[in-house]
């Protein structure tokens, strides 16, 4: 009950630290997202024949790109999913792989960021076995896997309020409304409330990120002095949960369920603990 | 003034690059041997370098002359520096060219031996060191410590692995120890390592030991040897044997610090030290001097025959494997359309050392490449237990395939001494025609013209498009806590059920107060009424009855009348007060006729029950609809 509390404390509290604030017109916005899709295209043309060229070609539409983001408070999934095909073109897998993770907050099921993702997984050298129990629960839970934030929270609102008009109608017209009928929109509304919470808490305490560093000596304590973890560096790409962040190290849960420490600048966190103070409304 | 400085950095480098050619053109050269030691033990090795000056790339020089000694080449380096110096305007350039070459030697005798002079050859130029004097002195012995060389065969093929083990048996701590294994670097052999062990991350009984150029991986264990109990470190190295002949293994030592005690100290059991973790640890932590000696250990000499392959039966396609070999295969799966792909595994077992093993190329092999697609190139085979594991997709073409044939896999036995092929077991397949679905077909005019068919495959690499529409600029931020306090989503999560709550605190208020009992009663008439006429049952002896008080009940309920005795002439009146009509009127009136009737006069069959009971809520029903009720 406590714990039910806290979350939807957090919940309440987040969401005043979390809007961001566009510095940017529409028509800038437009001019930007213009120019980044023809460097992106020139660059496309010139990988072949001039990769160097290609290369500063991409970095301009990445700039752009990221611009979107950062100063036009733009959040959207086929913008993230623009620049991991952008920092993959550019050869940096661990880039791509952290926005292609962006992406999918909010695109679960297009259909070209999981092909994309599925590929760029597939390039990285680190490879990990997903836990079974991990498996078992994204099928059994699947809505809480392949929903988007936005899609659960609008379906749970609709329960919600379906629960509750049917209880008022049911003051009135008893046989209107069934027992079952009350009981099932309760608890699709409690399953995704729930599943909600799960994925704010999670966001907030155990947010996931991406080595996006070449190689990283993963070690076993917040320091260089600590021995490596592993007998092989960690390779960009490579996924983790973070379990704790201490004196400019992470604290990284790796899928396989091992656990080490590394550098906070030798990776990226998918969702920000903290959005920039900047940008805050 | 720039450019004047440039001009004089100009003639200045030109001048030194000059000078430095004529120089190296000219320069005569030198040669002299310098050794780590002129007083070195029989059978360890020392380090002995030929510095060459005045030359930066001079020819090997020739150590055919040196007898007493092994040699192993330890490589070369250029030692060469210049430098210019300035002094009151006047430019001094020191140049130097020099080469090293560094090798290990290990004397073979006791004594006074002497390395002779070698010929050192630079720029077209000859000239000798001196020759050396060097004392050999006899290492202390004991049976303390023992080295023994085994090998796994003494009459090998060519190319056959052979396991050589060396095993140092030691009873006291030691410290600065160095093998030399002269067999390792013998031109006649190729080497490898086994793999490494599983447990080798968290086992300490693992050690690494230098050997000259190359390394290995020394175990320590625990042995007893002729009732003695030794610290045994033992490594293996693989040897392929190149060409035939007997081949003569040298002794290897290995030279070594023995701890004989700690100075001041009163007593010590040093034995209990062998079998500690800090078992090559250093002492400096140590507040006592540890009083070591030097030993050098010398191990067996051996023999390996080596027999030539035969020519007789040699398989066309041959990949150096000798020895015992076997080999399996699976498919992953075996019912399949013409063109799917199909993961074929094969293992191959042999002798302990398989990283040298090899499949010849499966799409050279006409029973497989007839009927199946398979890529040219295959996987590396990785090493599973005592198996070397081969993955390959193969494609089968179409849908007479059967089967996966039986694949071969030449080698040469050693043991039988014979040419021998090992197969695997043919596969059992099931193909299906893969159907392809053309635009043609929907057009209809497939049946008429029956293009070549091919399987379309999915490329599975390789990244999707950019998206370029304007929906990548639309906000997709959603914070959940953000909207839920927007007034509309605030007013749906917390509106519904404070209104939820107000209404049921309104409709309790009025069942609590007598007039909205009265009024509820009045509302909900019908609906007991109805409902009480379902649980009525058509075949009961007391139907009449319990329909007619079920209709009383309900007219109370309406008029505000006590229920139990009501009659027709008690509710003629009220009911027309309330606006029924004559016709409904005349209904009602023959309802209560007709139940007190069926009540006092005789039974009713179901069928005419149902239809009485039918009658009374059309009544019911239309009294409903048409009394003002309120």
């Amino acid at each position: 009950m406590k714990s039910t509390v806290y979350l939807f404390i957090c919940l309440w509290m987040l969401g005043s630290s979390a809007a961001i604030a566009s510095t940017l017109t529409e028509e800038t916005r437009q001019d930007l997202f213009s120019q980044a899709k023809d460097y992106f295209r020139q660059a496309n043309e010139l990988r072949a024949s001039s990769p160097q060229q290609a290369g500063e070609l991409y970095q301009k539409a990445l700039l752009r790109f990221e611009r979107l983001v950062r100063d036009g408070g733009i959040e959207n999934g086929k913008l993230y999913y623009n620049i991991g095909n952008t920092w993959f073109m550019m050869g940096q897998l661990g880039e791509a792989i952290l926005n292609y993770r962006r992406a999918l907050r909010y695109v679960p099921h297009d259909a070209n960021l999981r092909q994309n993702l599925e590929y760029a997984r597939s390039q990285r050298k680190d490879q990990f076995e997903e836990q079974a129990q991990e498996q078992v629960m994204k099928i059994l839970l699947f809505w809480h896997y392949d929903f988007s934030l936005k899609t659960r929270f609008l379906v749970f609102m609709s329960f919600f309020g379906l629960f509750w008009l049917g209880l008022i109608v049911r003051l009135f017209q008893r046989e209107w409304v069934p027992p079952w009928g009350l009981f099932l929109t309760s608890l699709t509304a409690i399953l995704l409330l729930g599943s909600l919470m799960v994925s704010e808490w999670h966001d907030h305490q155990n947010p996931a990120g991406v080595i996006t560093e070449t190689e990283v000596i993963a070690r076993k304590g917040d320091g260089q002095s600590y021995q490596p973890g592993f007998r092989e560096p960690l390779h960009e790409g490579t996924e983790f949960s973070l379990l704790d962040s201490r004196n400019g190290w992470l604290h990284i849960q790796l899928p396989d369920g091992r656990e080490s420490w590394i550098p906070e600048a030798t990776a990226g966190l998918i969702h920000s603990i903290e959005p920039p103070v900047s940008n805050i409304e | 003034m720039v450019k004047r400085n440039f001009v004089f950095l100009f003639v200045v480098l030109s001048q030194a690059l000059l000078w430095g050619t004529i120089s190296l053109a000219q320069s005569p050269i030198s040669a002299r041997i310098a050794l780590e030691s002129q007083e070195v033990y029989l059978g360890a090795s020392f380090v002995m370098q030929i510095q060459v000056e005045g030359a930066e790339s001079p020819d090997k020089p020739d150590l055919s002359m040196i007898q007493d000694f092994a040699v192993l080449e330890k490589g070369g380096q250029q030692n060469s520096r210049s430098s210019v110096t300035i002094i009151n305007g006047r430019m001094v350039r020191d140049d130097h060219h020099g080469y090293i070459f560094s090798y290990e030697l290990v004397p073979k005798k006791l004594g006074v031996l002497i390395l002779p002079a070698l010929k050192v050859t630079a720029n077209g130029q000859t000239v000798w060191t001196d020759a050396v004097r060097i004392k050999v002195i006899k290492p202390a012995t004991t049976d303390e410590f023992k080295l023994f060389m085994e090998l796994s065969d003494h009459v090998v093929y060519v190319g056959q692995p052979v396991t050589l083990t060396m095993s140092w048996y030691i009873s006291k701590n030691v410290n600065e120890f160095n093998f030399f294994v002269p067999v390792l670097e013998q031109p006649e052999f190729k080497t490898a390592d086994l793999p490494l062990p599983a447990d080798l991350a968290n086992n300490k009984a693992y050690l690494e030991i230098p050997l000259g150029s190359d390394r290995a991986l020394g175990k320590k264990t625990t042995e007893s040897l002729n009732g003695k109990e030794y610290l045994v470190v033992r490594f293996k190295k693989i040897l392929f044997p190149k060409q035939t002949g007997e081949i003569h293994l040298p002794q290897s030592t290995v030279a070594f610090n023995a701890v004989m005690g700690l100075q001041n100290q009163t007593r010590r059991n040093q034995f209990d030290r062998f079998f500690n973790d800090d078992f090559f640890g250093n002492s400096l932590f140590n507040q006592q001097r540890e009083v070591v000696k030097k030993f050098v250990v010398a191990s067996n000499e051996s023999v390996l025959k080596v027999k030539p392959l035969p020519v007789e039966g040699r398989p066309d396609v041959f990949t150096d494997l000798v020895g015992q070999y076997s080999m399996q295969a699976e498919a992953s799966v075996t019912e399949v359309q013409t063109g799917d792909p199909i993961t074929l595994t094969l293992r191959v077992s042999g002798p302990d050392f398989l990283d040298n093993v090899e499949l010849p190329p499966l799409n050279q092999f006409p029973p497989l490449s007839q009927n199946f697609k398979i890529p040219a190139e295959m996987s590396p085979g990785k090493i599973e237990g005592k198996h070397k594991v081969f993955t390959q997709t193969i494609r089968p073409l179409n849908a007479r395939v059967k089967e996966i044939p039986a694949i071969p896999l030449p080698y040469f036995d050693s043991a039988k001494g014979s040419w021998e092929t090992a197969w695997t077991q043919p596969i059992p397949l099931k193909v299906a025609e893969a159907r392809t679905i053309t635009a043609k077909d929907a057009e209809g005019v497939a049946l008429m013209v029956q293009p070549e068919q091919k399987v379309l495959e999915t490329q599975d690499s390789g990244i999707a498009y950019n998206y370029e529409d304007l929906s990548v600029l639309e906000n997709q931020a959603f914070y959940p806590s953000v909207w839920l306090r927007s007034p509309v989503w605030m007013g749906l999560l917390a509106g519904m059920p404070l209104l939820y709550v107000a209404l049921l605190g309104w409709t309790r208020w009025r069942l609590n107060n007598d007039s909205g009992q009265e009024k509820r009663q009045l509302r909900q008439a019908g609906n007991v009424f109805f409902k009480t006429l379902k649980s009525l049952s058509p075949e009961s002896a007391e139907f009449s009855r319990d329909l007619l008080n079920a209709l009383r009940q309900y007219l109370g309920s309406k008029l505000k009348l006590k229920a139990q005795a009501l009659t027709i002439s008690d509710v003629t009146q009220p009911l027309q007060d309330r606006g029924i009509s004559e016709d409904l009127l005349n209904q009602t009136r023959q309802m209560f006729e007709q139940c007190e009737a069926l009540r006092y006069g005789g039974s009713l069959s179901a069928s005419n029950a149902t239809q009485l009971m039918d009658s009374a809520k059309n009544l019911v029903q239309e009294l409903e609809k048409k009394g003002k009720w309120s």
